[in-house]
């Protein structure tokens, strides 16, 4: 293995000091007056990936980044909530075993030699996919890939283990029980995704936690952590075909298999104008989220989606967080989101409001989604969420993870990699008349509407909605009330 | 002072302007006033109307924030390095002539007042380390929440506000460091037009008082706010050997970096005998304290827990670490040093702290080579000069 060269030299490295205190007495000078204009905007080049296959049927996609003494390696696997099926949390508790020892290795073996190679390793499941994250010094290479080999292919799945993170999972999901955010989301996928849906439960349950035992486990395991199921992204400063043979040696044993097909319902979009009450007697800040499922096909519709979800709620200059908080002063946050799932998506907005606002910060959320569709985005006001955009992307890559979760976020929207790297260019490409057709056609239905809150506090003005209906922190109804009703 | 640092991987640069007082600052009585200015800053300066330096920033993609400590603060953005001259700008003049809107500074205080009683609510354990800083210095000006307090922000005045922007944010107290990607002489020009001509003022340098113990300090007290009891260990270094910082950090390193650290795998892992396990080495003006909190999981296995923590320490007063541990400990650490240098805020603070701790910032390798040269035996010595019992401070607090 090349030796690393010195880190001075690889961020080109170079300080200065210059002493410039002054006795100047001052008075305002015209140049202090006006902000100075930016200069040219400079776009970025991405690494382009080199791709390889290996034999078990395992996908590398390899980024040289020159002079970076770390390497980050990120497996995905097709594993992730929605093949949990009947025993929602299958995926997250086996994801969460992986580095908790094999049948010749202890757990705390494994963590051990994990920080030995100056390693951060985590592993999270998402509705679609578990992935791993593993980062450590380029000088340990053989000793990290013989690491993630343990806990790919030789996970023992022990009982004292399984027991264990069980315990730590229950607490977790309990805090959650408290967590208005959570209940929210929680609420909002069983609302938007019928009962046959995978999404309908696409988080871990307490109630089916206790029947997962280690057999499911390996059974799920078994099932979905196949290399013909996954794919390996790996950015650093190596060679890619010592890389390749290196990888060959520590995960070729890796056994393929048959990768059962599931097929999914349909997805609806939800059309019901109802509130989803969610009786929540803890929660001081009253939590209101809203949302619909979309038909996702056509992939070049993300960019103008994006600009589109950076006017309404992207960040704190957005119209949601620029009415609600600013102007009414009745939230305390404001934002809105994207989620994408293969061919459907799903937009969110969420607020954290005040207990006499829950009503007006709904109807506050459903006329700016209304703006969005009927009325045109003014030019200047398209162009700053273009250039916030544009602007925050490389920021973005600059943080921890930055560029790995570019890339993955690019691999699980499927967009090839050249449109994909073009990211700054396909921004600035939306116009406004782009725009306007992409709010009607994905903004266009009733959203689901979900307020998370104490019902003896916040209920009362809410009943001027047609439909409430009133749930437990269990997801169980408790009354339904109509209009006519009352 | 200015400090520039080279880096063209990406097209955005960091800027931070490090101010040489925090909480540490604040006038006697008016606790958090020097946290009130930090937010103050925000409410606009002669050009920049209130509200403006965010919306300029956030236009541009960029991100900001600012930290207070207890002897310094940071005013930080990260944004596309074409807009560079843009937040020069912007910094140079709320350097110079920050407004002070009464309007704005009672809406600041309520908010604080509110933040205060919100982190006294679900923060429970934040106010034992006061209880045990004030067990070292015995004056609540060096041991109050940076913050402040509920007390302390309403007896602060506007007037207190605009003494302290004059007192401590003037040019010849402040270090301008920033890391990205950006042209050197154009850079420097833009520093000069912005910054050369603000004038600078007479400030006065305030830091800790040495303290140098004598005996150990242990004290219990009862809390009604906190759920479960907690330890505060600490053995407080009054003067040093400026190479052994460098050991004591990987001794950091070796007892509380990581689950295999010495006293997270004895006391969480194995003994499960803790709830939270925390500390490291913190730097008070010329001393360093080392730090061990533990919040434990009951009152009756406290004391087992306080033994252990001491027994594990003095272990390596009398048998060498392996050499596998060590290289372990050394590992975690180049690894974090290296997250730390890839993003330019990260560098930038570096930086900073580097600086008003009178360290050296020639070059970040030649540092690493300090860490990477210690030997098992440089360990044993270090813990023996300066982990004694005379130097040891306990605050056990107990729920009420």
């Amino acid at each position: 293995m090349k030796k690393k060269k010195s880190i001075r030299k690889s961020i080109l490295f170079f300080i200065f000091l210059i002493l410039i205190f002054s006795s100047q007495s001052f008075s305002q000078e015209d140049f202090r007056k006006l902000p100075p204009n930016p200069e040219p905007f400079k776009e970025i080049n991405l690494p382009l990936g080199k791709n390889y296959k290996l034999a078990n049927g395992l996908n590398i996609s390899f980024y040289y980044m020159k002079n970076t003494p770390m390497v980050m390696v990120c497996l995905i696997v097709s594993a992730g909530e929605i093949y949990s099926q009947d025993l929602p949390g299958l995926a997250t508790i086996t994801a969460r075993l992986l580095d908790n020892g094999t049948l010749r290795v202890s757990s705390e073996r494994i963590k051990e030699e994990i920080e030995f190679v100056g390693g951060k390793l985590s592993i999270k499941t998402e509705p679609n996919y578990s992935i791993i994250y593993f980062s450590f010094l380029g000088d340990y290479i053989n000793k990290a890939f013989d690491i993630l080999n343990k806990i790919i292919v030789e996970p023992s799945f022990s009982q004292k283990e399984i027991v264990k993170e069980m315990r730590e999972l229950f607490f977790e999901l309990r805090r959650r029980k408290s967590d208005a955010n959570f209940l929210g989301k929680e609420k909002l996928f069983e609302t938007l995704f019928p009962e046959n849906h995978p999404y309908h439960r696409p988080f871990p349950k307490i109630d089916s936690l206790r029947k997962i035992n280690r057999k499911h486990i390996r059974k799920f395991y078994e099932t979905y952590y196949l290399p013909n199921n996954s794919h390996l992204i790996i950015i650093g400063d190596l060679n890619f075909r010592e890389l390749i043979r290196r990888i060959s040696h520590y995960l070729n044993i890796w056994k393929s298999g048959k990768i059962p097909k599931i097929s999914f319902p349909p997805v609806k979009v939800h059309k019901k104008k109802v509130i989803y009450f969610v009786d929540s007697p803890t929660v001081e800040r009253p939590y209101i989220c809203l949302g619909n499922t979309f038909y996702f096909k056509n992939k070049m519709d993300y960019f103008p989606l994006i600009v589109l979800n950076q006017i309404l709620g992207g960040t704190t200059t957005s119209r949601l967080f620029m009415n609600l908080r600013e102007t009414k002063e009745i939230a305390f946050s404001a934002r809105s989101y994207l989620d994408f799932f293969g061919n459907s998506g799903l937009y969110i907005i969420e607020a954290e409001v005040r207990q006499d606002a829950v009503k007006e910060s709904i109807v506050g959320c459903l006329s700016e989604l209304k703006r969005l569709r009927s009325s045109g985005i003014p030019l200047l006001e398209l162009e700053q969420a273009k250039y916030y955009l544009i602007g925050n992307f490389p920021v973005q890559l600059n943080k921890e993870n930055g560029l790995i979760n570019h890339l993955i976020k690019g691999f699980m929207m499927s967009i090839d990699e050249k449109t994909w790297n073009k990211y700054q260019h396909n921004i600035m490409s939306v116009d406004q008349e782009r725009v306007l057709s992409i709010a009607r056609k994905y903004f266009a239905s009733y959203p689901a509407i979900i307020v998370v809150g104490n019902r003896k506090k916040i209920l009362k003005p809410l009943l001027d909605f047609e439909v409430i209906e009133v749930y437990d922190t269990d997801g169980n109804l408790k009354y339904k009330i109509e209009k006519e009703m009352r | 002072m200015v400090v520039l640092s080279e880096d063209h991987s990406l097209p955005i640069v960091t800027v931070l302007v490090a101010y040489k007082a925090g909480s540490i600052n604040d006038p006697p009585g008016k606790w958090g006033a020097m946290y009130l200015l930090q937010n103050m800053m925000f409410q606009g300066s002669e050009n920049v109307d209130s509200m403006e330096h965010f919306l300029y920033i956030n236009q541009a993609g960029g991100e900001f924030n600012a930290l207070i400590f207890e002897d310094r603060t940071f005013f930080y953005q990260t944004i596309p390095s074409n807009y560079l001259p843009l937040v020069l700008w912007l910094e140079s003049d709320r350097m110079l002539s920050l407004r002070f809107s009464s309007y704005g500074f009672d809406e600041l205080k309520v908010r604080i007042l509110e933040n205060i009683k919100y982190r006294i609510e679900n923060q429970p354990y934040l106010d034992t380390y006061f209880k045990f800083d004030q067990l070292i210095f015995n004056n609540m000006l060096y041991s109050h929440p940076v913050i402040g307090t509920e007390e302390g922000i309403k007896r602060i005045t506007i007037e207190d506000i605009k003494n302290c922007y004059y007192t401590y944010y003037a040019p010849n107290n402040a270090i301008l460091v920033i890391v990205g990607d950006f042209d050197k002489e154009k850079t420097i020009y833009w520093i000069k037009r912005y910054f050369e001509s603000i004038p600078k003022r007479k400030v006065e340098a305030k830091s800790f008082p040495p303290v140098i113990p004598k005996n150990e300090i242990v004290k219990i007290y009862k809390s009604a706010f906190i759920p479960l009891p907690v330890i505060h260990l600490g053995y407080l270094i009054s003067q040093y050997i400026p190479s052994d910082y460098y050991i004591l950090k990987l001794i950091e390193y070796l007892f509380l970096r990581g689950n295999s650290s010495r006293l997270i795998n004895k006391l969480k892992e194995k003994e499960r005998l803790v709830f939270q396990l925390q500390g490291g080495l913190e730097k008070k003006g010329n001393m360093l304290l080392f730090k061990v909190f533990v919040v434990n999981n009951n009152v009756a296995t406290m004391d087992k827990c306080l033994n252990i923590i001491i027994s594990e320490i003095d272990k390596l007063k009398r048998s060498y670490i392996s050499e596998k541990e060590l290289q372990r400990a050394k590992n975690k650490l180049k690894a974090d040093y290296y997250n730390k240098l890839s993003s330019t805020l990260e560098r930038a603070i570096l930086l900073a702290n580097k600086i008003i701790n009178g360290e050296s910032i020639d070059s970040f390798d030649k540092e690493l080579e300090n860490y990477m040269k210690i030997s098992s035996i440089d360990i044993m010595r270090v813990i023996n000069r300066y982990f004694l019992s005379k130097n040891r401070i306990i605050l056990k607090v107990l729920p009420k």
